[in-house]
């Protein structure tokens, strides 16, 4: 797994680790009941605070991406379907949002977009 | 009890200085950093942890009052003080001898391993140890009994950079072995503990400034730059100091999303701890 | 924990090691020189029990004791160690002075028949004691001194307070002979021929234990 952090980027380290972890998951690298290091062998590797590692793990967890068990450490829970498309359709949903501005910059209409979309989704048959 | 040390209303005067109420906690499985110039407290504070000076207050080590469970509470702590050591007329081999006659815990093999880990001579007087030597002999001292708990003074000024790395992978690896143990570690080089601490104390003149957590601060904290005209448009509520150049004014603040969201600012820089530091003991409020 | 600040403070002394072989040497030929016989265990005592206060120093140059006060022990110990060591190396000293006397002037005897010495083992045994006595007096007055104003300083001010004490002892004997209280010196005489060991013993203990309580109640409230 490649945690890559930069301190530059002007996104949270917290939100940095979790993205890592999450497309290790998405990418079937890490499986279902696989463990993650702990919270305090993580933090010393990145050279970060132990509570920024907590808080990556916290939010995958509340999330539904990892369960943590009391004195064993953290896991990759089972894979839920519905959360990866839900995480998917985010992802979507933002280039979306990046087509609706470039639209609206440069007056395309609503139909023509359409249009495209219908074109290369029937390419695709 | 989640906290290893726990201060409340630590005071103590001297002549011409004075610690004043000091508070704060060092949870277990984390490290706390304690900063501040030279002489705003940092050893005072250390020394009313150890029961070395006699301060007011009350001090709970592993949840006991660390006066009365003085001698307990010594076993499982290690300590390195900077400028102080058993003495520098002895071997690291001597030094073994003797500390296996203070504690009951004191594991000679994990001793000899260490030395031999840090490249540590066995038969050599210490005396003849480079600094970064000495303090690695000082460490190996203070962990080799397996403390739950370390308290460092200054453990790695006037070290060079490759020598304060490998303490610091040191203190990381000790953390890792047990997750309930806890460092407590003071320094003036800030730029080590945003590496390796948890929360930080900040202390000036006596007094506790702040005492927040290391990713709050490198992440939350901002150091504004912009026109005197921007400037006088901010709230003061939404600062925390300034200083003013002849072309700019730069502006600390504990939130800089606040910053972005409520002013039309663009920009606003990542702050070292170095920086914020700066701007609490020199900046205007 | 004694057992462990007394480690401390041999290893340190025992960087003398060189030093105490010559000045061992030099006392055996001190006595083959002189016929200063009986002084020469009180001179030999006196050295060790001197060297063994430079611990003081090692501990002072290494900060010593405010580590330690980090480690499982007390002030109350740190203080008891220094009087056991100090007292320890001082007996110690006299005793290696009476056997090195002894052996030295046997040999002599051996090499030279025709000078034969004829050794006094009971004055040989009250000047050891003797000498004992008035190293305890000045350690009796340098350790709380010491534990007061420090090693370095500690060793003026410990001149000054021996002369003040000299000075009132002078004093009161001065102002006993103006009185002129009639003292038979031939029962102080036979008063100390017969409790004389026994007088020097219980008043080189009772000067230590005033010491150490004196240096105690000084240590227990100094800053490290």
């Amino acid at each position: 797994m490649n945690i890559i952090l930069s301190n530059s980027s002007g996104i949270p380290i917290f939100e940095q680790i979790e993205k890592a972890i999450k497309e290790a998951i998405f990418s079937n690298e890490l499986r279902e009941e696989d463990m993650l290091p702990s919270v305090r062998s993580l933090a010393n590797e990145l050279k970060i605070s132990f509570l920024t590692v907590k808080r990556a793990y916290d939010g995958l967890e509340q999330a539904g991406f990892i369960k943590t068990i009391q004195g064993k450490g953290s896991f990759v829970a089972p894979k839920n379907l519905d959360l990866i498309k839900e995480e998917k359709l985010k992802e979507i949903q933002g280039y979306i949002e990046k087509i609706y501005d470039i639209s609206k910059i440069s007056n395309i209409s609503e139909e023509e977009i359409k249009e495209l979309f219908k074109m290369i989704f029937e390419e695709e048959i | 009890m989640d906290n290893n040390i726990e201060l409340q209303n630590v005071s103590k005067k001297y002549k011409d200085f004075e610690l004043e109420n000091i508070s704060f906690n060092v949870p277990k499985g984390c490290i706390v950093g304690l900063i501040g110039e030279n002489g705003a407290g940092k050893t005072t504070t250390i020394k009313s942890i150890l029961n070395i000076t006699r301060a007011e207050g009350t001090v709970k080590i592993f949840g006991k009052d660390s006066k009365e469970n003085e001698k307990e509470i010594k076993e499982e702590i290690g300590v390195v003080l900077d400028d102080s050591f058993l003495s520098e007329y002895l071997t690291a081999k001597q030094v073994s001898s003797i500390m296996k006659d203070f504690y009951k815990n004191w594991d000679e093999n994990k001793y000899i391993n260490l030395l031999k880990e840090f490249n540590l001579p066995k038969d050599k007087l210490i005396k003849d140890f480079s600094s970064g030597m000495k303090m690695k002999l000082k460490i190996a001292t203070a962990i080799s009994h397996n403390p739950k708990l370390l308290i460092l003074d200054e453990p790695t000024s006037g070290l060079d950079p490759v020598v304060r790395n490998e303490i610091l992978d040191i203190f990381r690896k000790y953390i890792e072995e047990d997750e309930t143990r806890s460092i407590l570690l003071s320094t003036h080089i800030t730029t080590d503990l945003e590496h390796i601490s948890d929360y930080i104390v900040f202390i000036e003149k006596g007094k506790i400034v702040f005492n927040l957590p290391t990713d709050e601060l490198l992440e939350n904290y901002g150091i504004i730059k912009c026109s005197k005209d921007d400037f006088t448009k901010l709230d003061e509520k939404d600062y925390i100091a300034y200083k003013k150049g002849k072309y700019q004014y730069e502006v600390l603040t504990s939130d800089k999303n606040v910053i972005r969201n409520k002013y039309n600012i663009t920009i606003i820089d990542k702050p070292s701890i170095e920086d914020i530091m700066l701007f609490y003991i020199k900046g205007e409020k | 924990m004694i057992k462990a600040l007394l480690k401390k403070d041999l290893y340190n002394l025992s960087t003398y090691k060189a030093s105490l072989i010559i000045i061992i040497l030099f006392c055996g030929i001190a006595i083959i020189g002189t016929n200063a016989i009986n002084i020469a265990p009180a001179i030999i005592c006196g050295i060790i029990g001197m060297i063994s206060l430079s611990t003081f120093s090692y501990d002072e140059i290494s900060k010593a004791n405010r580590y330690i006060l980090t480690l499982p022990t007390n002030r109350k110990e740190l203080v008891r160690e220094k009087y056991i060591l100090v007292i320890g190396t001082t007996i110690l000293g006299g005793i290696l002075g009476m056997v090195l006397t002894i052996i030295v002037v046997n040999i002599m005897n051996y090499l030279r028949p025709e000078n034969i010495i004829n050794l006094d083992y009971q004055s040989l045994i009250i000047a050891t004691i003797g000498g004992i006595f008035a190293i305890s007096f000045l350690q009796s007055v340098q350790i709380p001194s010491i534990y007061k104003w420090g090693a370095e300083k500690g060793r003026i001010q410990m001149f000054i307070l021996v002369l003040i004490i000299v000075a009132i002892l002078v004093g009161i004997y001065v102002l006993i002979n103006k009185a002129n209280i009639n003292i038979d010196i031939e029962m102080i005489n036979n008063f100390i021929n017969k409790f004389g060991i026994m007088l020097l013993i219980i008043s080189t203990i009772i000067m230590y234990f005033i010491s150490y309580k004196i240096a105690y109640k000084i240590y227990k409230n100094k800053e490290e």
